[in-house]
C-alpha cells in the first residue's frame, strides 16, 4: 500500500501509513481522495487526487466481507455515471460532507463542490456519514446525518432533523440539497 | 501467576505471498492480586505569587485555595502505614510535612501543613523535586511524585527533566499544569521522561475530585517495577509501539528486532494496554511464531521480586484470511492511536506555522474520535480548528483540555464511577 500523502510503501493491512501517520488509502477521512479518479467522475477531481490504488493484497481497509456501498449519482432517476466509493465498512470514524472552506474552518472529507454542488445548492457543511463500530461485532454500520445544511439531507424523500441519523442500505435514495445519489454496494 | 497477559490479533488470520502489517492488543491485568500496598506519596505544589489570582473569573477561592483543597482531598485518603511528604515553592523550597502516617493525628497534622501554605515570589521547580526525592523512596511502597504549578519555572527545566528521567521506574510522576500560563510543552517531557502523567487542570474547581480518583487508582496498585520485553521472530520486524492504558501515547521504537520497555507498576482498576504494530514477511499457509512478550515484575504484597510472565504471539497464514472479519477491539485500538498521533501531527503542523495543513490534520483526528464514539472530543477538536482557521491561533485552554482527553481517551471509567 502506497500512501496518497508521502508515497511511503506500507506492508497490506496498515490502516495508518508508518512514515507520516496518516490514515491510509479507502481508510483515510479528509486527506486520502474519496472522490473518484476523473475515469470515473466526470468533473474536474482536485489535483492532489490520484487514482484508486489497487489493494497489495487484502488490507482491513479494502475486505471482501462486509461489501462497502458506494453513492452513484441520479439526475433524473437515471445514473449519471458519476461516483462517490466510500472506504469498507471495516473502518470507524466519520466522513464530512460538503464545500470545503479553509479560510472559514470548513474542512470536508468527500468535495461536494466538484459535483456541482454550489450549483445544486450543497451546503458548505452539509452532511455526515458515520461508520459507526457495533457493540457486538461485526461489520460497521453507516449512517448518514444533517450537518447545518441550508436545503437539507434526504433519505428516501424524507428530510433528516437537525441530530438525528439514519443507516444507510442498498437501494436507498440519499440527497444533498439538489445532489441526488443512490446506494449501491461497490 | 500475579500477573494476567493476554494477546489479540487484528485478524483471526493473513493472507499468505506479501508482508502483512499485524496489529497485537497486550492486555496486562492483576486482578487476582488483593490488598493496597503502602503509598509514599510526595506532594510538590507551587505557592508562587500568581497562585493568589482568582481561580475562575469573578470567583472568590484563589487558585491556591482550591489547590490546597484537593491536596486536603488526597491527605484525606491515606492510610496508616503511607508516608506523605509535602513540598511547597515558589523561589526556594520549603518542606511542609515529611513523615509517616501512624495514626488519625499523623493525617491531621499534614492537613493542617498545607493551612500553612502562603503565596508569593518566582517560580524554581528544580530544587523542590530535588527536595522531594532526595533521601530515596521507601522499599514496597507504592511511589507518586504530585507536581502542581500554573507558571513557567526559570531557567530549570533541563535540570528538571534529568530528574524525571532518573527516577523513570523508580516513582512514577503526576504533572498537572494550571491554568494556561504554565509551558505545557515542558511539563509534557517532564512527564514523559519518567513515563509518567501530564494532566491540564482547565478546571481548578475539578481538581479535587481529579486528586481524589488518582488516590483510588494508586491504593490499587498490585503489582510494581513492570517491564516488557518484546521480541519478533525471525524475519518480523517490530514496526510501532504504542501505550493505551493508562495513557495513549507512542513508545518509541530504535530497533525493529526488539523493544524493551519499562511499564511501572499495574493497579487493578485500569490494568495496562500496549498496542504493536508487527511487519510479518511473505510467509507460506500455517501457524508461525510472530513475536514473544516477556513482562518482568514485582508482588511487592507478597515479597515476590523478579517474577517473570511470558506469551507467545503466534500468526495464522491461510489463503482464505480475506473473508475473516477482524478483532473490532483491536481495530478500535488502532484508531485510537492513529487518531492520537494525528492529533499530535497536527499540533506540531500549526506550531511550525503550517496552519492549513493542521487544519487537514486535526480534522481527520476529529472524524476518527467521532467513529470511536468519542463525539466530544471530535467536536472539541473541530471548534480548536475553526479557531486556528479563523484567527491563525488555538484556544490555549481548549488545546491543553483536549491533549489531557486524547491522552485519557483508552480507558474510561465504568458506568456510575463517582
Amino acid at each position: 500500500m502506497t500512501c496518497v500523502d508521502c508515497q511511503a510503501a506500507n506492508p497490506a493491512g496498515s490502516m495508518f501509513c508508518v512514515a507520516c501517520a496518516r490514515p491510509l488509502a479507502a481508510g483515510a477521512p479528509g486527506l486520502a481522495p474519496v472522490i473518484a479518479a476523473p475515469a470515473v467522475l466526470a468533473a474536474p477531481a482536485p489535483a492532489h487526487v490520484p487514482s484508486p490504488a489497487p489493494a497489495a493484497g487484502p488490507s482491513f481497509n479494502v475486505p471482501s466481507v462486509p461489501p462497502a456501498i458506494k453513492l452513484v449519482e441520479l439526475e433524473n432517476l437515471q445514473p449519471t455515471g458519476r461516483v462517490l466509493p466510500l472506504p469498507g465498512r471495516d473502518w470507524a470514524g466519520t466522513l464530512f460532507l460538503g464545500r470545503p472552506d479553509l479560510a472559514n474552518g470548513v474542512v470536508v472529507d468527500l468535495d461536494l463542490a466538484a459535483l456541482d454542488g454550489h450549483a445544486k445548492r450543497v451546503s458548505r457543511r452539509q452532511a455526515k456519514l458515520h461508520y459507526v463500530t457495533q457493540a457486538a461485532g461485526g461489520p460497521n454500520e453507516v449512517r448518514v446525518e444533517d450537518w447545518a445544511s441550508a436545503h437539507g439531507t434526504w433519505l428516501n424523500k424524507a428530510r433528516l432533523p437537525a441530530g438525528v441519523s439514519e443507516p444507510l442500505a442498498p437501494g436507498d435514495e440519499v440527497r444533498f440539497a439538489e445532489l441526488v445519489f443512490r446506494v449501491e454496494l461497490a | 501467576m500475579a500477573l494476567d497477559l493476554t494477546a489479540a490479533l487484528g485478524r483471526p488470520a493473513y493472507p499468505p505471498g506479501a508482508p502483512q502489517a499485524v496489529y497485537a492488543l497486550l492486555d496486562l491485568s492483576a486482578a487476582a492480586v488483593a490488598g493496597r500496598l503502602p503509598l509514599d506519596l510526595r506532594l510538590v505544589l507551587d505557592a508562587s505569587g500568581s497562585m493568589s489570582s482568582e481561580a475562575s473569573p469573578g470567583g472568590r477561592q484563589t487558585k491556591l485555595d482550591l489547590l490546597v483543597q484537593a491536596a486536603e482531598a488526597m491527605i484525606a485518603l491515606v492510610e496508616p502505614g503511607d508516608h506523605v511528604t509535602l513540598v511547597s515553592f515558589d523561589d526556594r523550597p520549603k518542606v511542609l510535612f515529611d513523615g509517616p502516617i501512624r495514626q488519625a493525628q499523623d493525617r491531621d497534622a499534614a492537613r493542617a501543613a498545607l493551612g500553612k501554605l502562603r503565596c508569593g515570589g518566582g517560580t524554581m521547580i528544580a530544587r523542590a523535586l530535588q527536595g522531594a526525592v532526595q533521601g530515596g523512596w521507601l522499599p514496597d511502597h507504592v511511589a507518586r511524585l504530585v507536581l502542581v504549578t500554573d507558571g513557567e519555572t526559570s531557567g530549570d527545566e533541563a535540570a528538571c527533566e534529568r530528574l524525571a528521567f532518573d527516577q523513570r521506574g523508580t516513582a512514577a510522576w503526576l504533572v498537572y499544569g494550571i491554568g494556561v500560563d504554565y509551558n505545557d510543552a515542558f511539563l509534557d517531557r517532564l512527564a514523559q521522561a519518567n513515563g509518567g502523567t501530564f494532566v491540564h487542570l482547565g478546571d481548578m474547581a475539578a481538581a479535587r475530585d481529579v486528586f481524589a480518583a488518582e488516590m483510588q487508582v494508586m491504593g490499587a496498585v498490585a503489582l510494581t517495577g513492570l517491564v516488557a520485553e518484546i521480541v519478533p521472530a525471525p524475519g518480523v520486524e517490530l514496526t510501532r509501539v504504542d501505550r493505551i492504558v493508562p495513557h495513549v501515547l507512542p513508545v518509541p521504537v530504535q530497533d525493529p528486532r526488539g523493544l524493551s520497555v519499562d511499564l511501572g507498576d499495574l493497579d487493578r482498576v485500569r490494568g495496562q494496554k500496549l498496542l504493536l504494530q508487527l511487519t510479518a514477511p511473505a510467509l507460506p499457509a500455517g501457524t508461525h511464531a510472530l513475536a514473544q512478550v516477556r513482562v518482568g515484575y514485582h508482588v511487592p504484597s507478597r515479597k515476590l521480586l523478579n517474577q517473570q510472565a511470558t506469551l507467545a504471539l503466534e500468526l495464522v497464514v491461510d489463503p482464505l484470511a480475506a473473508g475473516l472479519p477482524g478483532d473490532a477491539e483491536v481495530l478500535r485500538t488502532v484508531q485510537l492511536a492513529g487518531a492520537g498521533r494525528l492529533y499530535t501531527l497536527g499540533l506540531a503542523e500549526a506550531a511550525g506555522g503550517n496552519a492549513d495543513a493542521s487544519v487537514r490534520t486535526l480534522a481527520s483526528a476529529a472524524g476518527l474520535y467521532d467513529g470511536l464514539g468519542l463525539a466530544a472530543m471530535g467536536d472539541q477538536l473541530r471548534t480548536l480548528t475553526s479557531d486556528l482557521a479563523t484567527r491563525g491561533a488555538f484556544d490555549e485552554d481548549a488545546k491543553r483540555t483536549l491533549t489531557t482527553m486524547a491522552r485519557g481517551a483508552g480507558w474510561q471509567p465504568p458506568a456510575g464511577t463517582p
